[in-house]
């Protein structure tokens, strides 16, 4: 269906004739239509991992594994079960995270097909990381993609106190950078 | 200057373009918008000076007003509501809301504050860099409507992470709000808080929530049902604090937005998940257009943006539409052919802005001194549309603050110095009019112009040279480079274009000289992105700095009445291309019978592949005496059909720009098109014309008997649509744009002096 639709409109059919032609509703023609587009926009889109939060204890993982990438981590590491990836988010409070001085980790199997998650129940005022990665034939966890760290909310309204003196001191010296995880976006 | 808040307005009605498009005096989408905006402005009027109004405002809806659209919107509707709250202040105000607000805004009786433009939570984007382009892009609009950069941005549900602090004050912002439940509860009062940049932060809380904390801003959300009895009680429902707090403290928040300490969520996976589409649409311009995009680069920033808008909102229809306009213009884009008209007409109609200071340069310095502009012909000496053009801009750019001298041949009868309009005229050359070789004339020519040139550069300051064609090219040249001044030229038709191909010595010998001026010009400007394309190729012109600003809608003052068609009179005129989705099928179907002028006909222009069928339909239903499918019509004939039609007729079924009933209206006549897409945007029902419902034979008898049986009314349609025509392409919107070319190529000039 979607191949027949593809092929009227690249020769300019328009909207309501294909939809005349194959008896759908127009809507549907379009949806379908721009579904197999973002699909095929999704083969050249550029490998990433994102995390932003949803709520103060939720965080929304969307991820986008090239296929080429995927490939060739499997040639470097054969996978346990190329079906099966692994999510997993690193507690890094405090730490200049190294992959293994983690303070805890999750562990989320994930379909191959997935492109995103939400993982529940995290801690207050606490740094996260997420990665996207696979188990090896010998069951350790082999990282692709990593997100930019997010930091959750404070736990009680008076918190600000401990990040006052960083904050203090960032106002006077900015150059030094920020004591704190700052918004993707500020990333250089 | 010092702020401090109670009662905050968040204007909280969605921006619809669509409806707004669709709708009438009546409709509630009008009324509801003239009612939000209305109340605030009144309610901004009797406020105290220095106590301003305080409201949060949608930059689409603003820019929309601001548009030629909303202004003419505006206009027809306090006409219609004479005594509507707003309708005495927005007439002081020629019907500008903007103007309104600035003149409140310099009173210190209102303080604006505009929402970051997509409305998405700043925290949630799943695409990288987007939550600070928002903010560039909002703080971008606000500077083209005001003119200064946003005293704050609000942020989408209160979401905030720490390092947006950075982006605002980029912005040029100085402070912003925060729910207040993030804040210590019992610290809060007399306290200034202010972020790790530096930026005050004022908490904010929900009406239905006031725990009356004094010092923390409510915030009262405004739709148009309750704007009215909301100002009313303004001064009521709280009393200004007007004490300022005094100590400063600093404060930094991992995470915060509204409602979070109650557990709610800032925003849900499905409605990430809906707006992922218009994300990817994001990256694939990122990535595979660059360059021939840059021109409209802005527009569809604003499409995407409000993509976005469309997509939290769940504004189905309107979302769709925006994406078919944003696929379109990439689509272009990425043949590096994209429909700047349509880009620009979407700006001006839609969006209301033009964002054309977006361009990667520091700083374009004001240019100073005169503009010297050679010419070909110049009236009273017509000869073909240049003459129009030089003079609609030579115009233009003195109204707008420059001095112009237009030099130019010598015509018969016109002295060889004037002034109109505060335009310089000069005459010169040829010397010998009567030589028949055109060549050996136009070099005549150009040695006289060069010569009258080093005069008036010696007596006028003139910081920069215009010529236009290569007729005038060698004298443009030789000042130029003998005098160190920029040059810039205005390529209206190539010797390639004009002959399809090079033929014989002569087309050889002026090609030359076109691609001599254009390798000479600083700067190019062609009238269209065919044009543009054509030097690329044809001129070896790909390095070059081509400017595309489109000549839009011609309004020709002496059309020939007289046709091929002319014994056809009175008749209905349309055009287009002979598809199925322009609807001409709809005229069959009309009731014929029905209308009084019953000796009326249908002339129907242009080819296609379907003008055999509906030639044969014609026959089959006996209306040969009727309806004519006409085939192709020249340009002269496409103009005197317009010229002497009784009324046009767009009945299209899909028609995302239709240009083309612009071009109707620039000939006064009244305009019946069908209630579709680009048509709609600028055909507004019973002002600039009539819109019925698309493929609706019976509602199209009924709108084209409105139109016969009512001349007085149907003249009235005309002369709105001319007026919206003129105003979508005016010259000082085209001057406008010429003038940040000259600044520009002065600004290059400079530079290049710099390296040398």
């Amino acid at each position: 269906m979607v191949d027949e639709i593809v092929r009227l409109k690249s020769q300019n059919f328009s909207w309501d004739q294909i939809a005349g032609k194959l008896s759908i509703p127009k809507q549907e023609v379009k949806q379908k239509w721009r579904r197999f587009m973002a699909e095929k926009m999704e083969l050249d889109a550029k490998s990433e991992l994102h995390a932003v939060f949803l709520s103060r204890e939720r965080l929304y993982c969307k991820w986008h594994l090239h296929p080429r990438l995927l490939k060739a981590a499997f040639y470097c590491e054969k996978p346990l079960n190329s079906e099966v990836l692994d999510l997993r988010i690193f507690d890094i409070t405090d730490i200049y995270f190294n992959g293994t001085n983690a303070h805890s980790v999750t562990c989320i199997k994930i379909n191959k097909q997935d492109h995103s998650w939400t993982i529940k129940g995290l801690k207050r005022n606490r740094s996260y990381i997420c990665e996207i990665g696979y188990l090896t034939k010998n069951y350790i966890f082999w990282p692709i993609l990593r997100s930019h760290p997010v930091h959750t909310s404070y736990e009680r309204n008076t918190d600000y106190i401990f990040k006052l003196r960083a904050a203090e001191e960032f106002y006077h010296h900015p150059l030094n950078g920020p004591g704190w995880i700052e918004h993707p976006d500020c990333l250089r | 200057m010092k702020f401090s808040f109670s009662n905050i307005m968040m204007i909280d009605h969605p921006f619809r373009p669509l409806a707004l498009a669709g709708s009438t005096m009546e409709s509630e989408e009008i009324v509801d918008m003239m009612n939000v905006y209305g109340y605030l402005l009144k309610a901004a009027e009797r406020a105290e000076p220095g106590k301003p109004v305080t409201a949060v405002v949608n930059l689409f809806a603003l820019g929309w007003l601001n548009g030629v659209r909303g202004k003419t919107a505006v206009n027809a509707f306090i006409n219609h509501h004479v005594n509507h709250v707003s309708a005495d202040l927005l007439r002081m105000h020629n019907g500008s809301f903007i103007h309104a607000f600035k003149a409140l805004m310099a009173e210190q009786k209102l303080l604006l504050l505009p929402v970051a433009l997509s409305h998405f939570p700043l925290t949630a984007y799943t695409i990288k860099g987007a939550a600070a382009e928002d903010l560039k892009r909002t703080a971008a609009v606000w500077k083209e409507l005001f003119g200064s950069p946003p005293p704050s941005i609000w942020l989408p549900r209160g979401a905030y992470a720490p390092g947006l602090d950075e982006f605002l004050q980029q912005e040029g912002c100085q402070f912003f709000f925060l729910p207040s439940d993030a804040f210590p509860s019992d610290e809060q009062q007399d306290v200034q808080w202010m972020s790790p940049r530096g930026l005050n932060i004022f908490p904010y809380q929900f009406e239905e929530k006031q725990n009356d904390k004094e010092s923390t801003a409510i915030l009262f959300t405004l739709t148009g049902d309750n704007a009215c009895h909301r100002f009313k009680n303004l001064d009521k429902e709280r009393a200004l604090k007007s004490d300022i707090p005094s100590a400063k403290r600093m404060i930094h928040f991992p995470l915060v937005y509204e409602n979070m300490n109650d557990g709610q969520a800032l925003i849900t996976a499905e409605e990430i998940q809906r707006c992922d589409l218009i994300f990817q649409l994001k990256k694939e311009w990122d990535e595979k257009c660059t360059s021939s995009i840059c021109e409209v680069r802005s527009v569809l920033d604003l499409e995407w943006a409000y993509c976005v808008y469309a997509s939290i909102n769940e504004l189905e229809e309107e979302l769709i539409s925006a994406v078919d306009s944003l696929r379109y213009l990439l689509d272009g884009a990425r043949k590096e052919f994209p429909d700047l008209d349509y880009a620009h007409q979407r700006m001006r109609l839609h969006y209301g802005v033009t964002l054309l200071s977006e361009q990667p340069i520091e700083i374009v310095e004001e240019l100073e001194g005169a503009i010297l502009l050679l010419t070909w012909e110049y009236p009273p000496n017509i000869v073909g549309g240049m003459a129009r053009h030089v003079h609609g801009l030579a115009e233009s750019l003195v109204a707008s603050g420059r001095e112009v001298i237009v030099l130019t041949a010598s015509h018969h009868g016109a002295p060889q110095h004037e002034v109109i309009s505060g335009v310089h005229i000069y005459r010169t050359g040829p010397l010998h009019k009567g030589e028949q070789d055109f060549l050996k004339q136009t070099s005549d020519l150009n040695l006289c112009l060069f010569q009258k040139g080093i005069e008036l550069i010696r007596n006028y300051d003139i910081a920069l040279i215009h010529t236009h064609d290569w007729l005038t090219g060698d004298a443009a040249i030789l000042l130029a480079e003998q005098h160190q001044l920029p040059l810039v030229s205005t390529i209206h038709a190539t010797e390639h274009g004009r002959n399809n191909g090079l033929h014989n010595e002569l087309q050889r010998t002026i090609a030359s000289k076109e691609k001599v001026l254009i390798a000479s010009s600083d700067t190019v400007i062609v009238c269209s992105q065919p044009m543009k394309e054509e030097l690329r190729v044809f001129y070896e012109a790909a390095e070059k700095d081509i400017y595309v600003i489109p000549n839009g809608v011609e309004f020709e003052g002496n059309v020939s009445t007289h046709t091929r068609f002319s014994h056809l009179k009175p008749f209905i005129f349309s055009i287009g291309r002979m598809v199925f989705e322009k609807g001409f099928q709809t005229f069959f179907n009309i009731h014929l019978k029905n209308l009084k002028k019953e000796n009326i006909q249908f002339i129907i222009a242009g080819k296609g592949p379907l003008l055999e069928t509906w030639r044969e339909e014609v026959k089959k239903r006996g209306l040969e005496n009727k309806i004519h499918f006409v085939g192709y019509v020249s340009d002269e004939e496409r103009k005197a059909l317009f010229q002497t039609c009784e009324a046009a007729v767009f009945p299209s079924l899909y028609e995302p720009f239709g240009i083309v009933a612009l071009e109707a209206m620039a000939f006064q006549k009244p305009v019946i098109a069908a209630a579709t897409g680009g048509l709609k945007s600028f055909v507004l029902h019973k002002q600039t014309g009539l819109l019925f419902e698309p493929g609706n034979a019976e509602d199209l008898s009924a709108k084209l008997a409105a139109i016969l049986d009512q001349p007085d009314y149907a003249n009235e349609l005309g002369i709105n649509g001319h007026e919206m025509a003129k105003e979508l392409y005016s010259w000082n919107h085209i001057s406008a744009q010429t003038e940040k070319v000259y600044d520009q190529t002065v600004f290059i000039k400079k530079m290049e002096g710099v390296r040398t």
